[in-house]
């Protein structure tokens, strides 16, 4: 109850808010004597009107729309001026000289050559632009209702890969820009609103203006010391001049599983579950011995998974007058996950303000306030993941017994998921600030001073109960428990800009200077108690546990950077483009003589069809050349690498009480220093045909010297955590390529884009040291490693050569003594390859790279009278995946359920020579090695977003009195192509580490969703 | 007026520019974060600081994955027992050295070899720092203490490497880094150390009855002793071994007897005789409420479940004493009951927590049917976290250094049977089957008293009984004396 009251309370604070700010702009407006009432038409070139258009009297908020006749009425001052714009269209200003009939005949605007692209610290003219750049813009994010603004960038820039963790509401994306530089934290820069932060799952999609992703070291070098992994800037949308508007946007729709493994039913496990322990010359087990009466038995996975929903609304106002504009709004999404008991709720709220208070003098904020809930299920943690829990546990046994309670499996060693999930209860709320002010100083007309203050508040409550429960042939809980923890990050930074630009005749110059502070500090702390009061979830609090036995854990970190740096742009005629960059950098995370980098670019730009000799050539209507070359550094490592530091906790019994004890579990280097990263860029862009052909492309060479990496050393030197050194270099090489056809006959309009990343990569080096240990799976070897001279990650295995088929072929097997080379084999079991370069064992190796080749999308747009089109494709190309689920769910000895392609097992000689399909065996230890059996190609394309629109007509509009309004169906992951067989092959990374990665642990799988919205704008 | 105006405007943008640039007109002192813990370099100013980086040293030794070398090695590879778990699938790491494959990619070596290193290398910490601490910070008696106690543990860690894997580095400082580089040291060297640290630490340890009960646990003179004991027995030094031996059976000074037999075999293993007369030195463990379940911060028994019946308390059902050990007892020896679990047998009769075995039922891997009995608790007993059980591991045992003793002694043409027999009468048993033949007497007894106990193995290979024992199953002295070091550490040290 308590907690619904304050929730009323804030909201009544909001309204408060808006009110205040509804005063100021109204008693803003002025009163108009003589006036007079002006009509007239609007039209294009071709003389087809114009419905829609905005006619505005200048330095004032009134306006009017013309109808969908292109016609407009509005009382003006005889003296005023009115100014007229539309989407796509140049804007006028005519004055009215008393007139009460005035046309307007507007031009077109040539398509996206000289929109303003945000760079780091500024703005620059896309035309103007030397580095890599690209641009994703409100409409196409518009056009993508997912909740998160990662998943919204999955296939729409070439060289910006998105890859999904986990498909669990509320879950973050991994971004990569151009491939992996580097081991270790590979994660672009974001910056918001001049603000660096390390997340975007903050934002809300609505409030996005525009984003931009600096590619090249050229672009990103200003971001200097963490500017390696590529930057994305996001500018959060403002008041445009105009009447005030406010519209509202609101989705819903229900999401679904898209794919299901086809798993064995009660009777074909209970017969293959006999034939291993036959096999294994074992008596069945008494209760599956007629398995043909099992019948179907409990489909596990469609019990812990339901139709999950999403709501979705956004409101946002936004206006202007004279001197000040302002954009506000409240977003609020809610998504049921696909598997019970999981969901997430996001609550924003964002208020962007610019005024001009003198005319030397603007100031501004951009704030957020945001509230997030996220309920989740153990989907992580393999021995309790209920995911491969609901693929493992036998269909024999059944969710409850015939008194309605839980029982657990007699005879796999698996938990029932659906009483896992029943007794989850845990809760993750997150509270956001995120804002800055800024004031923008104009001494002089050719130079403005600009100062950024910024905030990252980030607050994060996290509470898990776990109730005492007794279950048949579980091991249960006697005592109930609950932790409860607390996590806190908090960072500012200022940075103060000096831009001087002018020119003079043909030169163009602008020089900007700035510094930057930046403080990050973080803190946690946790406590979790036993033996709780009560059972009731409610009652979960420290106070009712055993607090006098609490296990409690908390710490602090803080990182301090300090930057200075410039830039340089200089352009002659706007024919030649020469940018240069320098900064330099300080960062708390290295010891005290390698604080400092320096990170500089070069980069330059010709526009040739500005060259007299293209003149001829009139359907070029854009040719650039570009080229650059820039060094970036990565800092992104711990705190405190530099020192070794005291960890308690490791304690030992004396006389059976325990005594706290101390070590140094940190390895630490004094020399360790920046990572550099230093990149290549040649590219061109390409217009044509009146900029209907829009094409760029680039070939890059990214060079990591000095990677930060945790090498290891030899044990006896007594690390018990290896020490960060630089060491090591990784080459990634590619080519970026975007290509996008736009068209407009009569009141049809289209629009068609394809981008494609292609990269390679290499592990160049690691000084001295051969190979990285990633991770694995819970029982066994590593999977995931690194290699010197392999792209960055590998899978690691043995490779198969189909199955044995008669003991002759069994015995054949052996070393160069004689010795079998797999003691523990029988026919129908796996063969296993030779090493090539070993007689005597058997390969164990490379079987596979995770990291695509090709990255792509394609995207397109249809507009006709009414009614909008647009879909997204998106897809990766020549990587493989661990099917790590497989390890689960096929395997052989039948100790867990398993795929219906099991089916198809060794039954005698001759009936199969698929590795994937050996023997049953219950005493099982030849054919569950980590092998190329597990191995699936990973390419797949798919249908990311698609959604159909309908736009009220503007006739109809008018006579409502609303703007717009637009109502639209659509879904995402509608349509999947790919030959992986597991849940689904966007497979990301695991929870451990920057090498973990590809390896498919059969996580919370993605949703298929279905939408519905409505826009309106009034 | 308007130029004052103008002038005006100017200055105030001036000021308003230059406060702004003050903020970040930092220096170098801006980079300087808070440091939330101690830096190791600042470590060592008191005793209480001292005392909890030993605890941290001595923690080492109840790690799970160093220790489970004492029965997946000592036992199972000793072939005294079998691997059991869940089938041939589950550790499989131990499969291939069953048949003495040794691989050094065998992922069930490399953490020992790691973890020993870690014990090593905190305690090459500790006795750095505290040496260099003035007498104003620590006590001078407590300091001699604490370096006594490190080097007990160092030596401990050095032995379980130098038998485990045989020429391995040999390191007693922090390393700088460009010490990294060590080369193999010989066996020689290392035991010679090895002797070292032990003889330093009797030479300051207080014996087991000087420490007070909250004390209990903490290396002793007598311990040292023993382990010095058994390194003189690995590397057949007899009359050193002899002599240490009888030092701790009949002390000189102080002349006062710190161990003798419990009267009751299985006592040995009763929880509440912890720590008891018979005990030497043992891993301390504890039932401690919270605590980290997994993992290296610790403090419970993970033993007791990987041994415990799969059909008892949600057991793992591993190291299940075989046949052939089961024969190997003569008739009416009471250790073999107390050592071995039958199907059938009843446990803890007579109290709350009775319960028939069940070693058999759904159970494919234990082949003979028989648990290890010498770690399993009563329910009652049992650590609410299969993980955090609190019984110790035994490591010495004062019946075993008796029989060092008779093994020393035989070696040297002293008395050996002296020994054996009170070995033998503290279970009821006569004269030895076997004292036609001194070796298989004493081997037959040490197969006996201390079957279980993660010995097995060791026994026959120092003994040079491998081929015979062993040879069945692929052991040869040439590739199975010694484990290989971890190919990634061969790599790495470029060895």
């Amino acid at each position: 109850m308590k907690h619904h009251a304050t929730n009323a309370k804030s909201v009544t604070g909001i309204r408060w808010l808006v009110a205040i700010l509804f005063v100021c702009l109204v008693s803003a407006g002025q009163v108009f004597a003589q006036e007079l009432t002006v009509t007239g038409t609007v039209t294009d070139q071709t003389g087809a009107p114009i419905p829609g258009a905005n006619i505005l009297i200048k330095g004032t908020t009134t306006g009017a729309v013309s109808d969908a006749n292109g016609k407009y009425s509005i009382k003006a001052d005889g003296n005023a001026t009115l100014t007229i714009s539309f989407v796509g269209f140049i804007n006028q200003e005519v004055n009215i000289e008393s007139r009460s009939i005035i046309d307007f005949k507007l031009e077109q605007e040539s398509l996206s050559v000289d929109e303003l692209v945000v760079v780091g610290y500024g703005v620059q003219r896309k035309s103007d632009l030397t580095g890599s750049v690209v641009s994703v813009k409100a409409e196409e994010i518009e056009k993508s209702k997912s909740s998160n603004l990662g998943q919204i960038l999955q296939g729409r820039a070439s060289g910006v890969s998105v890859t999904t963790n986990t498909g669990t509401p509320g879950s973050t994306p991994s971004i990569r820009i151009r491939g992996f530089s580097t081991v270790n934290n590979s994660d672009p820069v974001y910056v918001v609103d001049g603000l660096q932060v390390d997340d975007i799952s903050f934002l809300n999609p609505s409030d996005i203006e525009s984003m931009e992703i600096l590619k090249d070291a050229s672009a990103c070098a200003i971001y200097g010391s963490r500017g390696s992994n590529g930057v994305v800037l996001i500018t959060t949308k403002r008041g445009s001049k105009g009447k005030m508007q406010i519209s509202i946007d609101a989705t819903q729709g229900v999401s679904k599983v898209w794919r299901k493994m086809n798993m064995l039913n009660a009777s074909q496990w209970g017969m293959l579950n006999n034939e291993a322990k036959i096999n294994a010359g074992l008596s069945p087990s008494a209760s599956l011995v007629d398995y043909q009466s099992l019948g179907e038995g409990t489909n596990w996975f469609d019990e812990i998974t339901q139709v999950g929903s999403n709501k979705n609304i956004n409101i946002g106002i936004s206006g202007a007058s004279e001197n000040t504009n302002y954009f506000m709004s409240i977003g609020n999404t809610k998504e049921k996950g696909i598997v019970k008991k999981s969901d997430y709720q996001r609550t924003s709220l964002r208020l962007n303000s610019t005024s001009n208070l003198k005319k030397w003098l603007t100031i501004g904020e951009n704030l957020t306030l945001e509230k997030d809930i996220t309920h989740r299920v153990n989907e992580e943690d393999e021995w309790n993941a209920v995911i491969i829990e609901a693929l493992a546990i036998d269909p024999v046994t059944a969710v409850r017994d015939t008194d309605g309670n839980f029982i657990g499996s007699e005879f796999v060693d698996m938990r029932n998921p659906v009483a896992q999930i029943d007794r989850t209860h845990n809760d993750d709320i997150t509270t956001i600030i995120v804002g800055n002010v800024f004031a923008e100083i104009k001494p002089f007309k050719s130079l403005v001073f600009k100062s950024n203050l910024g905030i990252d508040y980030n607050d994060n409550n996290s509470n898990n109960f776990s109730p005492a429960y007794e279950i048949f042939s579980e091991p249960g809980q006697a005592e109930p428990s609950v932790s409860r923890n607390y996590a806190q990050s908090k960072t500012w930074s200022l940075y103060n800009t000096l831009t001087f630009s002018k020119e003079y005749g043909d030169h163009s110059i602008s020089a900007m200077l700035g510094n930057e502070a930046m403080n990050k500090y973080e803190e946690y702390f946790g406590t979790s108690v036993t033996n709780l009061l009560s059972n009731n979830p409610d009652q979960a609090f420290i106070d009712n546990g055993n607090a006098s036995a609490a296990i409690s854990n908390g710490l602090m970190g803080e990182l301090l950077m300090l930057s200075y740096f410039g830039r340089v742009n200089y352009s002659y005629a706007n024919k030649y483009l020469v940018t240069a960059s320098i900064r330099r950098d300080g960062a708390s995370n290295f010891g005290i003589n390698n604080r400092w980098g320096n990170f500089p670019s070069f980069s330059l730009g010709w526009n040739l069809h500005k060259e007299s000799f293209m003149s001829n050539l009139s359907f070029i209507n854009q040719l650039k050349l570009r080229g650059g070359y820039g060094v970036n550094g990565n800092n992104k490592i711990g705190n405190y690498p530099y020192i070794s530091l005291a960890s308690k906790g490791y304690g030992y019994v004396f006389g059976n009480t325990v005594l706290d004890g101390s070590a140094f579990p940190s390895g630490k280097n004094q020399d360790i220093k920046w990572e550099s990263n230093s990149s290549t860029n040649i590219g061109f862009d390409l217009g044509l045909l009146d900029n209907s052909i829009n094409m760029t492309f680039d070939y890059y060479v990214k060079n990591t010297t000095g990677m930060l990496v945790e090498k290891p050393t030899p044990s006896h030197v007594g690390l018990e955590t290896q020490a960060w050194v630089n060491a090591g270099k990784v080459k990634n090489n590619g080519i970026d390529f975007d290509f996008s056809y736009k068209k407009k006959t009569g009141s049809l309009s289209y629009q068609i884009g394809f981008n494609l990343n292609y990269n390679q990569n290499e592990l160049v080096t690691l000084d001295g040291a051969k190979t990285l240990w990633g991770t694995g799976l819970r029982d066994g070897d590593f999977i995931t490693y690194a290699e010197v001279g392999q792209p960055l990650i590998q899978f690691r295995g043995y490779k198969t050569d189909g199955l044995f088929q008669t003991w002759d072929e069994v015995n054949a097997h052996v070393d160069s003594n004689g010795d079998l080379l797999q003691p523990n084999a029988a026919p129908g079991d796996i063969k296993y390859k030779v090493d090539p370069n070993d007689p005597d064992k058997l390969y164990l190796g490379s079987i596979g790279c995770p990291l695509p080749k090709i990255t792509y999308g394609i995207s397109g747009k249809l507009e006709y009278k009414m009614f909008d089109l647009s879909f997204q494709f998106q897809g990766v190309y020549g990587n493989d995946i661990f099917n790590g689920t497989m390890v689960y769910s096929e395997r052989p000895d039948a100790s867990h359920n398993m795929d219906a392609q099991m089916l198809n097992r060794w039954t005698g000689e001759g009936t199969t020579n698929d590795a994937h399909n050996p023997r049953m065996n219950a005493a099982d230890a030849n054919n569950n090695w980590f092998s190329d059996r597990f191995v699936e190609d990973g390419s797949y394309v798919r249908l990311k977003d698609f959604q159909i629109g309908f736009t009220l007509p503007n006739s109809l509009a008018t006579k409502i009195k609303i703007q717009s309004l637009r109502f639209f169906i659509g879904g995402t992951n509608l349509l999947t192509f790919t030959k992986y067989s597991g849940f689904d092959p966007d497979v990301s990374y695991g929870v451990y580490g920057n090498l973990d990665y590809g390896l498919d642990r059969g996580r919370y799988p993605q949703s298929r969703t279905f939408f519905t919205g409505i826009s309106l704008t009034f | 007026m308007q130029q004052t105006m103008k002038t005006k405007k100017i200055l105030l943008q001036i000021t308003l520019f230059a406060s702004l640039l003050g903020i970040v007109a930092c220096t170098e002192k801006f980079l300087d974060p808070t440091i939330p813990q101690v830096d190791e370099e600042l470590y060592f100013n008191s005793e209480k600081n001292a005392q909890l980086a030993l605890t941290g040293c001595y923690s080492v030794l109840g790690w799970d994955d160093s220790n489970f070398l004492q029965f997946w090695l000592g036992d199972i590879l000793g072939h005294d027992a079998h691997k059991g778990g869940e089938g041939a699938g589950d550790n499989a790491w131990i499969e291939p050295l069953l048949r003495f494959q040794y691989n050094a990619n065998n992922e069930g070596l490399i953490n020992p070899y790691k973890n020993y290193f870690i014990g090593v290398g905190r305690c090459n910490k500790l006795i750095d720092g505290v040496t260099k601490m003035s007498d104003n910070l620590i006590d001078a008696d407590m300091k001699e203490r604490i370096i006594a106690e490190a080097k007990f543990i160092r030596g401990y860690f050095y032995f379980e490497l130098v038998r485990t894997y045989g020429k391995v580095p040999l390191v007693t400082k922090v390393l700088s880094p460009s010490e990294y580089k060590q080369p193999l040291a010989e066996i020689s060297a290392i035991y010679a150390q090895i002797e070292q640290d032990f003889k330093d630490a009797a030479l300051i340890l207080p014996e087991k009855s000087e420490y007070t009960t909250e004390d209990m646990g903490r290396a002793t003179k007598g311990a040292a002793n023993a382990m010095l004991c058994k390194a003189y027995i690995y590397q057949e030094k007899w009359s050193e071994a002899l002599a240490i031996a009888e030092e701790i059976i009949n002390p000189t000074a102080p002349a006062i007897p710190q161990y003798h037999l419990e009267s009751d075999y299985a006592n040995n293993w009763a929880y509440p005789h912890e720590n008891g007369p018979e005990s030497v030195f043992e891993i301390q463990f504890g039932n401690i409420p919270g605590g980290s379940n997994w993992g290296d911060q610790n403090t419970g028994n993970v033993y007791s479940i990987f041994m415990r019946s799969r059909n008892l308390d949600a057991g793992w059902g591993f190291n299940l004493p075989n046949q052939n050990l089961y024969d190997e007892y003569e008739a009416g020896d009471p250790r073999r009951d107390a050592t071995i679990i039958t199907d059938g047998e009843i446990l803890w009769p007579g109290t709350a927590d009775e319960v028939v075995a069940d070693n058999s039922t759904n159970w494919a891997s234990n082949i003979d049917k028989m648990c290890n009995q010498k770690y399993q608790l009563p329910f009652s007993l049992q650590a609410e976290n299969m993980s955090d059980d609190p019984n110790n591991w035994i490591v010495i045992r004062y019946a075993e250094v008796l029989l060092w003793a008779a093994e020393a002694a035989y070696h040297t043409g002293g008395d050996w049977q002296s020994y054996l027999t009170e070995v033998r009468d503290r279970v009821g048993l006569g004269a030895s089957p076997y004292l036609a033949d001194p070796v298989k007497a004493i081997f037959h007894e040490r197969r006996c008293e201390l079957a279980m106990e993660g010995h097995a193995l060791w026994d026959i290979i120092r003994s040079g009984r491998g081929v015979e024992v062993l040879g069945q199953f692929g052991y040869t002295e040439a590739n199975n004396h010694y484990f290989p070091i971890p190919q990634a550490q061969v790599d790495l040290g470029g060895f």
